[in-house]
């Protein structure tokens, strides 16, 4: 805007009592400051428009401006009103030549002249405030502490101005051009970022606070630039990230919106306000993610099951980022994983009865090391996607195709895995790195165990025979083993384990005194004689050993052998009562076989069963079934296979082959018994007696269950003398479920017991009383 | 069970009690079988021939209810404690006295839930075998019958739709097959109560119940027995079991 009118020589100084003529001197100098304030202005001139405001406002008498102060309020100082009204006319006059010249103009070059025009108007506007300081400090400061609405300083005048006679205008234009401009830079353009930082600088600036002009507020530009703009950044992401799935997969739409946001987010650091972020996003987010969640979630299954871990994690970056994005997925991954792991039991579990437990527990693992990789890659390790690999991996440990009879199947072929382990004749091939490992792995696949008694149970009489047959590869694992286990469970859980293991320190003990005092007592013939024998004493209460079912004749030398270590014993601690486990027992054979002249010795590791029967050969080369079931008392199941070994290890040979170990049948002593090695074993499991075991171990589970529970009852009621019978039976499950999942009903049966033998009674209410 | 006997006896016109309890004495005097081995008990044989002055039907619920007036320690066994207490509150030193008492509470037995409480609980340790803490289930089933279905007593545990007492002694003989414990014969009474107040078990909270386990089996064969339309207007998961 160039004009002429006002260059030269301002006109003469009016008279102070003079409006117009005030004014009118006045309105040059402000022409200049708006117009031509790059021509500068003598010092002299803006000396003179200021003294002339100064002499106006402290005339001494109100003249000639009509009726708008005969509310007298205090004489000379009323007169800036009309100096303050004279400029407002000034200023819309003003702004409505620049807001029709705005019309010249369209997109950047709007831009380009809403900016120039507003840097013009705001530079005058600094300078006309101080022009009118006079007026600022005295009359607008009064009407403002007077609390006149509508009175601003010369400054804020201006913009209100602005905001009125030109913002409102032409704001929908310079809008338009802006979101032109950004849709040009989405489009993948060069712009000019500069020119809507401005816009949004001027439109933060018309923010007035009406209550207080010192500060600002960003309405003006919430309601002119943010809401456009957000809605212009809806409509943009809707259409193309529809058009974009509907050419592309959903996985290449993944990757599109993660960059989008990503451009989105980079936008407001350019040239953007900060307050923009959070509604940008959210705006964003909806539209190329919440609005498409359907789509992505679709796509989950599909992911899972070909194993994308890059694309998983996309995804569940992008659905993090709505509300409840990922709530969906989490219920698909548990059943995902669940089937994965009910597939691999499946696999391997074709072997039926033959099951190695080191397959399963190794089928187990796969999946949940699988999917906890994927949780802790793809998922960041989210704590509700590991509560769902959890629930998947506890389903499919406790019920699947293996555990199709009862969930005790899990905790049994886990602790038969870790006998494996812990025993010597596996121990060589693993370090001691790897066996921590491994013993770790067998922790992650317990802590889903539900049936945590039955492991115990299983564990417990697979640790009493390593111990018992010194079958144990290391006592470091063990104890290992023992205190993972307590970690887990709590000292009540090991505590029998442990107590184990102390008897077998003080039956180490026990045995060197008595070797002392058989040094002390025994001549040195007697102790040539002597069996070498070691003695394990094991207390009744720890160990889940029981006496043998069959009765035992043993032969007269270890009866004498074991004799003596009782009279030793009894002295030590007079009234503790000895019984032999004679199943557990056994010994070193050495049979000396001279064929043609050649003298070969050989040692059988037996049990005492086969030991009493080999014995019966010292006496005489033949010995009838009949003469050894006679001899030994053992019966028909445990003589027959005991014999059986023997001969298939053709120690003994039957009278005929293949006959028999039944009566009628008689074995020989084979004189011509040849074997590479020295040192044979012949104590070797009874598969048999295996099975029985188990059968038997499952049988003992639920009895001490139901002790359990009753006495989880009694211990609850005898704390709480009075409860709900509901409440009982949620806390009963409570204490319990650390070592299996009681079933309502069984505790109700417990609950019926107990009414019965008088611990509890019914009272009113449904609620039980205790009994002491 | 003494204050609750009084309560409701204690409008009857009583003679001096010392004159009534030698009157009684006398009586029981005379009642026993046995007096050189049991001077304080009126033993099976006596006591039927006095039942029989008395009127009682033997088989009835009549029986149960003298029963537990005179606090029998078992059946066909009265005490002298409980003879001399018993008919001593009432005031009835005479047999006839004695049968008119009986006529009496018989008459109002069929509304007084009170009375017929105390009798169905005095009925366990009456039929429990001696030295049995729970009574054989082939006689409680005969008691429930007794005491459920004669036409005296204020429980007759039978509804329209439902014959409650019938199949709750078929299950009981066909899944529990056990003794019934004190815990079961007092639940059952108040469970047939609830039955009888709404026979469609509205009440029944499957989920959170504290009925023996006996009973929970009962109801969920129950849900199973009956046709489904006499319970239709029930929440739907309770239907599960049909």
């Amino acid at each position: 805007m160039t004009t002429s009118r006002h260059q030269g020589t301002m006109p003469p100084m009016p008279n102070k009592d003079d409006v117009d003529g005030t004014w009118n001197f006045l309105e040059t100098g402000v022409s200049r400051i708006m117009e031509n304030l790059r021509e500068g202005m003598e010092m002299k001139t803006y000396m003179g428009l200021y003294t002339a405001i100064h002499n106006f406002c402290t005339a001494q008498k109100a003249v000639g401006t009509g009726g708008f102060n005969n509310n007298t309020r205090g004489g000379a100082h009323l007169l800036g009103e009309d100096l303050y009204n004279h400029l407002i006319e000034y200023l819309k006059a003003h702004l409505g030549g620049v807001q029709q010249a705005s019309k010249a103009h369209v997109d950047e070059a709007l831009l380009a002249f809403y900016i120039k025009e507003w840097n013009r108007y705001t530079t005058a506007g600094t300078y006309n405030n101080h022009l009118f300081r006079y007026l600022n400090r005295h009359w607008v400061k009064r009407e403002m502490d007077e609390g006149k609405k509508n009175i601003y300083d010369i400054y804020t005048l201006h913009l209100v101005r602005w905001k009125e006679d030109m913002f409102l205008g032409t704001q929908k234009s310079v809008m338009a051009s802006v979101l032109k401009l950004v849709e040009k830079e989405r489009n993948g353009e060069t712009i000019e970022r500069s020119q809507i930082k401005s816009v949004v600088d001027s439109f933060v600036s018309l923010g007035l606070d009406e209550s207080d002009s010192n500060k600002s507020t960003l309405d003006v530009y919430k309601e002119y630039f943010e809401k456009p703009f957000l809605e212009a950044t809806a409509a943009y992401y809707q259409k193309e990230s529809k058009e974009f799935l509907a050419e592309n997969s959903v996985v290449e739409y993944m990757k599109k919106a993660e960059i989008r946001l990503d451009e989105e987010k980079e936008r407001v650091g350019l040239y953007l306000l900060n307050e923009i972020m959070t509604p940008l996003m959210r705006t964003s987010e909806k539209v190329l993610i919440a609005d498409h969640s359907l789509a992505l979630r679709e796509e989950f299954q599909i992911l899972l099951d070909n194993d994308r871990q890059d694309d998983l994690a996309r995804m569940y970056k992008l659905l993090a980022r709505i509300p409840e994005g990922l709530d969906p997925l989490r219920g698909r991954f548990e059943n995902h994983v669940r089937k994965k792991g009910l597939a691999a039991v499946d696999r391997v579990s074709q072997d039926g009865e033959n099951l190695e437990p080191a397959v399963y527990v190794a089928a187990l693992l796969e999946v949940h090391t699988q999917y906890q990789d994927l949780v802790n890659k793809a998922f960041n390790g989210e704590s509700e996607f590991v509560r769902s690999l959890d629930n998947a991996c506890r389903e499919f440990v406790n019920r699947n195709r293996v555990c199709k009879t009862g969930s005790t199947k899990s905790p049994e072929l886990l602790a038969k895995y870790t006998d494996g382990l812990l025993k010597r004749s596996n121990a060589k091939m693993t370090e001691e790195d790897d066996m921590e490992n491994l013993l770790t792995q067998i922790m992650t696949v317990f802590k889903y165990i539900e049936d945590k008694d039955v492991f115990q149970k299983f564990y417990s009489r697979m640790l009493a025979k390593r111990l018992v047959q010194t079958s144990s590869a290391s006592d470091d694992a063990e104890t290992s083993m023992i205190s993972k286990l307590k970690e887990a469970c709590g000292f009540e859980y090991t505590n029998k384990l442990q107590r184990m293991f102390q008897d077998m320190q003080i039956s180490k003990d026990l045995n060197s005194s008595y070797k002392d005092w058989q040094m002390k007592l025994l001549g040195e013939e007697d102790r040539k004689l002597a069996v070498d024998a070691t003695y394990s004493i094991l207390g009744t209460g720890f160990w889940p050993l029981t006496a043998p079912t069959t009765p035992f004749a043993p032969p007269q030398t270890i009866v004498k052998t074991y004799e003596r270590f009782a009279k030793f014993y009894s002295n030590k601690h007079s009234g503790r009562k000895l019984t032999w486990l004679w199943q557990l027992c056994k010994g070193d054979v050495r049979a000396t076989y001279n064929t043609g002249g050649k003298k070969a010795t050989y040692m059988f590791q037996v049990s005492t069963y086969q030991m009493a029967i080999l014995l019966l050969f010292n006496d005489s080369d033949t010995v009838t079934y009949e003469e050894m079931e006679q001899a030994t008392k053992l019966q028909k199941e445990t003589l027959k296979p005991s014999i059986d070994i023997m001969v298939k290890a053709k120690v003994i040979l039957p009278s005929q082959d293949n006959a028999k170990a039944e009566p009628g049948t008689t074995y020989t002593f084979n004189p011509g018994f040849k074997n590479k090695k020295l040192k044979i074993n012949l104590n070797l499991a009874i598969k048999a007696e295996q099975k029985q075991e188990s059968e038997d171990t499952h049988k003992t589970i639920e009895e001490d269950r139901k002790l359990l529970m009753q006495s989880a009852i009694v211990r609850i009621m005898k704390s709480r003398k009075k409860m709900k019978h509901q409440m009982l039976v949620s806390e009963t499950i409570q204490q319990i479920k650390s070592r299996f999942s009681p079933k309502v009903q069984d505790i109700k049966k417990c609950i019926d017991i107990l009414l019965e033998k008088e611990y509890l009674e019914r009272l009113e209410g449904d609620e039980l009383g205790y009994l002491a | 069970i003494n204050t609750l006997r009084f309560a409701y006896l204690s409008s009857s016109t009583a003679p001096q009690n010392s004159v009534l309890r030698s009157n009684l004495n006398t009586q029981f005097d005379a009642l026993r079988d046995e007096p050189r081995e049991y001077p304080d008990t009126i033993k099976i044989d006596g006591s039927m021939a006095y039942f029989q002055q008395l009127a009682v039907d033997l088989a009835g619920i009549e029986m149960l209810v003298v029963s537990e007036l005179l606090n029998c320690p078992t059946i066909g066994e009265i005490t002298r404690e409980g003879f001399i207490d018993g008919w001593s509150k009432v005031g009835a030193d005479t047999v006839s006295k004695q049968k008119t008492r009986i006529t009496k509470i018989m008459k109002s037995l069929p509304s007084d839930h009170t009375t017929f409480t105390l009798v169905y609980k005095h009925t366990f340790p009456l039929g429990r075998a001696d030295g049995k803490k729970a009574l054989q289930l082939e006689n409680a089933t005969e008691f429930w019958r007794i005491l459920f279905s004669s036409p005296s007593s204020p429980v007759r545990w039978s509804t329209p739709t439902t014959p409650w007492l019938d199949w709750w002694i078929a299950y009981l003989e066909a899944e529990h097959k056990k003794d019934v414990n004190k815990d079961l014969w007092d639940q059952t009474l108040k469970f047939a109560e609830e039955c009888l107040k709404d026979e469609k078990l509205d009440w029944w909270d499957s989920e959170n119940s504290a009925w023996p386990g006996v009973i929970d089996g009962f109801v969920e064969r129950v849900y199973e027995k009956r046709p489904k339309d006499a319970t239709a207007d029930q929440e739907g998961d309770e239907m599960d079991y049909d």
